[in-house]
């Protein structure tokens, strides 16, 4: 608790709740745009995060990350199209609110249950991630190769329509990573003889072409498409009838949706229609669900921002991202010099907490940005497509420049956006890609370690606990994964469109 | 501009089969690992064998499919909207690139703006220019002057 309390006052001693602040103003800007994301939103920003203090880059991602999850409601109620995929449950009432004229009291409803919601999932990162962190700490060479594959397992939940394409995307990212000194020996692999690749392909070039500007040649190819027409807001606000009404359905949503983050290889959007599905089950208004039901609103936005924190309990304390937005985060961390997994809370904990502390305030920030500026984000809505687009590209390239001031990362972000625009066009998901790009180190060289300890015995990985409970696991997730999608037919019909658009799985 | 879908799956399984025989031409040369270490080439190996076979099911699935000519293998299609905007943003931004450090991001950046807003359609030459000059001014003073990140001054002497 008292560490918890230091990390508050590093955040404000520190500037980084200036950065949350920004950040969660960022976030629901580029969350209310529909087609740009949270996860692109985040990868934009790292390269502007070079030179600043860890913990404030990082509490301006998480600010863009929970703002991008609330903003996605924005347009939801007022476009009826969902800024971002964990906003899709809320256009079933938010619209129909928007369109009677309750426009205000649905945005309002939206807000008031993000910020409760994300504070809930916030509360239990804050108090659970120490506890799993404790258990990890005693992780080996072994445990962390099968964390590695654990990790690599996931592709088969932020795949798209099929998931042989998601894990040829994933084993293209590890090959890729191979690129550079091996580990081991020391011997330079597949460089062919350019020094811009003895360190393999630097992260942040690649990880900006995928999410960036992959994402901007979309809006290239869509820019003819006409902006949809926007619902007016009359008075922003709810009735203490209202509250009483939604907070029993915000406060389960909460925590469905902290859970449900939490087990990666879900993401907000899945936590958004099971807070939904909840809500309506257990509602007295289940008739007007689907109709303009304010619990219709609240069970989703509280469950997809609770989700939000709920995803940063595997990638703080074992290092797994769930989904791209925090695939983009662990990269993010990556380039901050910080090993995320147990290590980080013993070497880094006063970093750790004040992220925690922001994960808190982010939710206070999205209450009073969400209601005061409700108004001004509904103007943003209507920025033209044709502007914004060029504009990401400039900003994908200098950030992606600015790293090293190295020409070389310029192409590399041009070839990766353009190489990832096709290959989503082809229904190739490009989350994987990173799993596999970030993964793949830890796992090969962990696999050589593993293997000296061992003197080449492989029996190691089931003679340990913990190696023979990532086992298990590692089995359950190839298992059930196959199991869902042979359920949903044809190898993905229940696709949520995680991580098939770049960025999209944010959501 | 529509590819069927087929057609860039089978593709993609061949690029993998190739890419397996090229990680192993250019493994040849790595050394030989000693007692209990992993080698420099097992693990590419592993991962680009694995690549060939996933990227060969892929192929062989669609193969398969339409040998028995079933609905998907005829009437899925990758499309690509706008394709020749698509490639004229491309051909700009490598540009962008090539030039950004010769010519200085001054330069080249309201020069790139002007360019892919008009070819994005917006009409009035006021507005672009408007928008290349403030935001290439805000880009310059956020990433240059106030997060200390330099930006290459090209052919101009700042």
């Amino acid at each position: 608790m008292s560490l918890l309390l230091d990390g508050f006052v590093h955040l404000f001693a520190g500037g980084g709740v200036l950065a949350l602040l920004v950040g969660v103003f960022l976030g629901i800007i580029v969350g209310s745009l529909p087609g740009l994301t949270a996860t692109m939103g985040i990868a934009l920003l790292i390269p502007f995060t070079f030179g600043v203090a860890p913990e404030v880059a990082l509490s301006m991602m998480i600010g863009i990350f929970a703002g991008g999850i609330y903003g996605g409601s924005i347009s939801a109620i007022l476009l009826r199209t969902p800024g971002t995929p964990a906003a899709g449950a809320t256009v079933l009432d938010g619209y129909p609110l928007a369109q009677r004229g309750e426009a205000g009291r649905a945005l309002a409803v939206a807000t008031i249950s993000s910020a409760i919601g994300g504070l809930i999932g916030a509360v239990t990162l804050s108090f659970l991630a120490p506890q799993i962190a404790r258990i990890a700490v005693r992780f080996g060479p072994p445990e962390y190769v099968l964390l590695g594959i654990y990790g690599l397992t996931m592709i088969s939940y932020v795949t798209g329509k099929s998931m042989l394409k998601g894990y040829f995307m994933g084993l293209l990212g590890l090959l890729i990573a191979t690129m550079g000194i091996d580990p081991i020996s020391g011997f330079p692999r597949f460089t062919f003889g350019n020094l811009n690749l003895l360190n393999g392909l630097a992260l942040l070039p690649v990880l900006i072409g995928l999410f960036a500007v992959a994402q901007a040649f979309e809006g290239v190819s869509t820019f003819r498409e006409r902006a949809v027409a926007q619902i007016k807001i009359t008075r922003i606000g709810i009735t203490i009838r209202d509250f009483v009404r939604i907070i029993p359905h915000v406060i389960k949503s909460g925590f469905i949706g902290t859970f449900v983050g939490a087990v990666p290889g879900t993401g907000t959007d899945i936590a958004a229609f099971l807070s939904y599905g909840e809500a309506k089950r257990s509602s007295r208004n289940a008739a007007e669900f689907g109709t303009g039901a304010i619990e219709g609103v609240a069970a989703p936005e509280a469950g997809n921002n609770a989700s939000v924190n709920g995803a940063m309990i595997p990638l703080f304390t074992l290092g797994i991202p769930g989904e791209a937005a925090t695939a983009v985060m662990l990269g993010g961390l990556l380039l901050l010099g910080l090993q995320p997994g147990p290590l980080l809370f013993r070497e880094n904990a006063q970093v750790i907490y004040t992220v925690f502390a922001s994960t808190i305030t982010a939710n206070i920030f999205i209450l009073t940005i969400g209601l005061i500026g409700a108004r001004v984000f509904a103007k943003v809505l209507s920025l033209p497509k044709n502007v914004i687009t060029p504009l990401i590209f400039i900003i994908a390239i200098v950030g992606s420049y600015a790293m090293r001031n190295n020409a070389f990362d310029v192409g590399v972000t041009i070839a990766t956006g353009f190489f990832g625009y096709l290959m989503v066009k082809a229904d190739y998901p490009v989350p994987p890609l990173l799993l596999g790009l970030i993964l793949g180190p830890l796992v090969e060289s962990n696999l050589g370690r593993t293997l000296l300890i061992s003197d080449g015995s492989y029996l190691v990985f089931f003679t340990r606990p913990i190696s023979l409970l990532f086992v298990a696991l590692i089995t359950f997730a190839l298992v059930s994964s196959a199991f869902q999608r042979r359920r949903a037919g044809t190898g993905g019909k229940g696709d949520r469109g995680g991580g098939v658009t770049p960025g999209s799985p944010d959501a | 501009m529509r590819v069927r879908t087929a057609f860039v799956d089978i593709a993609v399984g061949f690029a993998a089969i190739a890419l397996l025989v090229a990680v192993v031409v250019l493994s040849e040369r790595f050394p030989l690992p000693h007692r209990f270490q992993l080698g420099a080439a097992v693990f590419p190996r592993i991962v680009a064998v694995l690549l060939a076979l996933v990227g060969g099911s892929i192929a062989l699935t669609r193969i398969v499919a339409g040998l028995r000519k079933t609905t998907a293998a005829t009437t899925e299609y990758v499309v690509i909207e706008s394709p020749r905007h698509v490639l004229a943003a491309l051909a700009a931004l490598i540009l962008y690139g090539m030039f950004l450090r010769p010519l200085g991001f001054l330069i080249v950046t309201p020069m790139f703006l002007l360019f892919t807003l008009r070819l994005l359609g917006v009409r009035s030459w006021i507005v672009i220019v408007l928008i290349a000059a403030l935001s290439t001014a805000g880009i310059w003073i956020v990433f240059d002057m106030l997060l200390g990140v330099p930006l290459p001054n090209g052919l101009l002497p700042l």
